[in-house]
């Protein structure tokens, strides 16, 4: 992130100046707008949780999946043992997290392609059962009941009171994320995305880091699944299917995937656009096609590209926005 | 005992059009390393092209197979030529390419046959075979079967006895080796792009008038395409066909006895099953990353 | 004291013998050099002792430890470390972060600790370590620069210094010198030497004789698979079978 601002004042200002924003933010809009932006905050937080998964270079097709395997544990859980929300959204967690934790041992033998391939299977085997067992999770319908608590008489049913709760808990999620990957294991899973074979050989056990990511990143994907769930009182297996996928993968394709922020700069920005073009209901999906195309073809690194590309322009040399950017600089 | 057999033949006729699905993404996949997953709306295109034109338009059905042909193809080459080619360096850069595609072929159905309920479109061939009294196949059935392995028989001929059937296989195997023996790979990509995008266009128009047509119906037909693929091994073009035929039965099976949900789950698991213990396959070879 | 022992060591590749009953071992604080012409099976020989590949038959003893078929991970926990053919560095990393990769066994950490910054103080003893070790190889003025900018000779300092800052006991060298003007090579031959001052063991496969001759105290030829000879550089520069050997391997 330091390549965003010079200094710490002007840091402190920035991030100031943006919760301010984003506090103050749904008061100015209407109604189907503030259930917008609070979609976007937990796809925020969808979006940075994969990119954790896809750090140490490979990509899965399961992420949505996860999101729904948090959305299921939430609401059953919330159904059968009436566990309210302060519990629901750390099961949800633990669930996806311990469902990664399974799927390790088959999927993470098989790397790029193979890797690509068994996800996308997994997750719509996942899915498919989620239809299939109806007695359990409620087949295509679904299931429903799910509510959000009322605490200190503020009914969280409410948009505005859920939003400022969404925007608490994916804030607090962001920055163990950043953390992680900001300390020693992100600069670990950084390394074996670049040369596995070197990493191995000073004593990297990159299975274990894979598995650590693609733990934790279900792990958040699991709770992004119940905070979407807790809003919209009802789930269903269609809510996770390739199409959700593909929209994360575009996400973070579009916005960039090197920086932290990038596929937060993808998924605002996409989000926006998509209700700029919202009356063109039919050929959106095509747009959105569109949009992915010409963003592999043309802009590959990502919209975040863009400012180290104005600054190349302009002639000054771009920090290299390398992970331990800011604490490798001795101390 | 008779739904036994008559499940068997079913399933024998389905792995006709399993087996045209996946030989079509592992072409693609074995010449261009790329993963095609438009593949399914492909088919779904060569299917729509067959209820306008024919359906609608009132061309016979024989020529209408031969413009879904074409047409389907053309889109291949299109794709070959304005993402793969450009994204060659990075087979992940060509797959998202192609779920973009794969979007856009979508959105054109739902514009060309609006939004309502499936098409349907009414098969040509009337009238069904009956064996020993007992076993039924359907005449329209039969005649895809017939075409679908004379498609399949062949690009084997193509693969095995003619020059470019060589290239092909030579570049599947170590492209820069063939480039180096002199073998333009640009041109090979295109011949490969192009029989992938036909028998896809191919399997579209032989689908049509058996069950129902709508936009969204790709999705069975890339879940198919992979599982067949991997089963199969994804070097090798013999060991799709093979674990096609395989898969279609034991789907066939499935449906019949758990419903069509839990034979595709089962095919899914077996698939992962596959990727763990051999991921070369029942008989590929290991494709190098 | 043999610090590695390899014993009968032989792998095949499904109908091709790459190595057969090769045996040698390495005294600590040696500078070993492997050679032999090429196709001999000497990266072969290399990718089996740091856990590439397992062996069809045989052993190799570290230490008195068994390592054939162990992981590569583990075998570096042991204290053996390799550096590779070609260049192999992070490429999109800093030379700083490269090295510190380096220190993975001594600096890692679990998720709790990382996230909650437990480890200050590992990960601070960590980049000290690195600064000494980029400071011996000569790297200090590149620490910001991408792995990816920088020139050959420092390229392969920068290979040596993650190694290094492991703190093996013993180095396996694949190919260091190949490529390098006969200035790189010298400075190369230095950083080796400086290497096992600091009591590292090396087993180097080279090609360049130069730098075999001129590092190495005893050698061990590889042709075909087999161990065809061994001893100091004299002897083995004057055996006949070895230079049969390279003039008809047409090297």
């Amino acid at each position: 992130m330091s390549s965003l601002t010079q200094s710490t004042p002007v840091r402190l200002v920035f991030w100031l100046a943006l919760a301010a924003f984003l506090i103050v933010l749904p008061h100015f809009l209407g109604f189907h707008h503030k259930d917008l932006i609070l979609f976007l905050t937990i796809n925020v937080l969808v979006v940075c949780s994969y990119r954790l998964v896809t750090l140490t270079g490979e990509w899965s097709l399961i992420h949505a999946v996860m999101v729904g395997v948090g959305a299921y544990t939430a609401t059953l859980a919330f159904n059968h043992l009436g566990l309210e929300i302060w519990f629901t959204l750390p099961l949800a967690g633990l669930i996806a997290g311990l469902v990664a934790a399974l799927l390790c041992f088959p999927l993470l033998r098989m790397t790029q392609f193979y890797f690509l391939i068994g996800s996308f299977a997994a997750g719509e085997a996942i899915r498919l059962v989620w239809v299939e067992w109806v007695s359990v999770f409620g087949g295509t319908s679904g299931l429903r009941g799910v509510e959000a608590p009322i605490v200190f008489g503020i009914d969280f049913l409410d948009p505005i009171p859920y939003y400022y709760f969404t925007l608490g808990v994916v804030s607090f999620c962001l920055l163990i994320l950043y953390r992680i990957e900001k300390s020693r294991i992100g600069l670990t899973l950084h390394a074996i995305h670049w040369k596995t074979p070197l990493a191995e050989s000073v004593g990297v056990d990159a299975w274990r880091y894979r598995a650590l990511a693609f733990i934790i990143g279900s792990f958040f994907a699991g709770i992004a699944g119940a905070l979407k769930i807790h809003y919209l009182g009802s789930v269903t297996p269609n809510q996770f299917t390739v199409g959700f996928m593909v929209f994360v993968l575009i996400w973070v394709i579009v916005g960039g995937y090197s920086k932290f922020y990038g596929p937060i700069i993808g998924v605002v920005l996409l989000t926006i656009f998509d209700e700029a073009i919202r009356e063109l209901e039919i050929i959106r999906p095509a747009i959105y096609g569109g949009v992915l195309i010409l963003s592999i073809l043309f802009l590959p690194k990502g919209l975040e590209s863009i400012p180290g590309k104005l600054r190349g322009w302009f002639g000054s040399e771009p920090a290299p926005d390398t992970p331990s950017n800011s604490e490798t600089r001795g101390s | 005992m008779e739904l036994i057999f008559q499940s068997l033949l079913n399933g024998l006729i389905q792995g006709g059009f399993y087996s045209l699905f996946a030989v079509g993404l592992v072409l693609i996949f074995g010449v261009m390393r790329v993963v095609n997953f438009a593949h399914g709306e492909l088919v779904m295109a060569g299917a729509f092209t067959v209820w306008v034109v024919h359906s609608q338009l009132g061309l016979d059905y024989i020529p209408t197979l031969a413009v879904s042909i074409i047409l389907v193809t053309a889109i291949g080459l299109l794709m070959e030529r304005f993402l793969f080619r450009p994204t060659r360096s990075d087979p992940l850069a060509g797959l998202i390419c192609s779920i973009g595609v794969l979007f856009i072929l979508q959105v054109c159905a739902t514009l060309v046959g609006g939004d309502g309920p499936s098409k349907q479109v009414p098969p040509p061939y009337h009238g069904t075979l009956v064996l020993f009294d007992v076993f039924r196949i359907p005449n329209q059935r039969l005649f895809s079967l017939a075409v679908s392995a004379a498609a399949l028989g062949t690009l084997w001929f193509f693969l095995t006895r003619t020059k470019f059937g060589w290239a092909l296989r030579a570049v599947a195997m170590d492209r820069e080796a063939a480039a180096l023996q002199g073998i333009n790979t640009n041109k090979i990509s295109i011949i490969a792009i192009s029989v992938g995008a036909a028998l896809a266009g191919l399997a579209g128009g032989l689908i049509a008038p058996l069950g129902n047509i709508n936009p969204h119906m790709g999705h069975n037909v890339i879940v198919t395409a992979f599982i067949v693929t991997i089963v199969g091994g994804v070097g090798s073009l013999s060991g799709a066909v093979v674990a096609a035929i395989i898969y279609a039965v034991f789907h066939t099976y499935m449906t019949v006895y758990f419903g069509a949900t839990i034979a595709t789950i089962s095919g899914l698991v077996l698939m992962v099953i596959v990727l763990i213990v051999k991921p070369t396959g029942i008989m590929g070879v290991r494709v190098s990353e | 004291m043999a610090i590695l022992e390899v014993k009968n060591l032989t792998k095949q590749f499904g109908g091709l013998t790459a190595l057969h009953e090769v045996g040698f071992q390495v005294e600590e604080g040696d500078i070993r050099g492997l050679i032999g012409p090429n196709g001999a099976g000497k990266s072969t020989m290399f990718k089996i002792i740091a856990g590439f590949y397992a062996p069809t038959h045989g052993n190799i003893v570290y230490q008195n430890q068994n390592i054939e078929g162990s992981k590569p991970h583990t075998i570096a926990e042991l204290g053996i470390v390799r550096t590779f053919q070609e260049t192999t560095l992070f490429q999109e990393l800093t030379v700083f972060e490269n090295a510190l990769v380096g220190t993975h066994i001594k600096a890692r950490t679990n998720i709790f600790s990382a996230i909650l910054g437990l480890d200050r103080d590992k990960q601070k003893a960590a980049r000290e370590k690195v600064e000494e070790v980029l400071e011996f190889m000569g790297l200090s003025d590149r620490r910001d620069q991408l792995a990816s900018e920088l020139p050959l000779g420092s390229q392969r300092a920068l290979a040596l210094a993650i190694a290094l800052v492991s703190e093996p006991k013993l180095m396996l060298m694949d190919e260091p010198f190949a490529g390098m003007n006969p200035e790189e090579t010298n400075h190369m031959m230095d950083l080796t030497r400086k290497v096992r001052e600091s009591g590292v063991t090396i087993v180097l496969v080279e090609h360049d004789m130069k730098a075999v001759m001129g590092l190495c105290n005893y050698l061990t030829v590889l042709n075909f698979g087999q161990v065809l000879a061994q001893g100091t550089p004299e002897e083995v520069r004057n055996n006949d079978k070895v230079i049969e050997a390279y003039l008809s391997g047409a090297n």
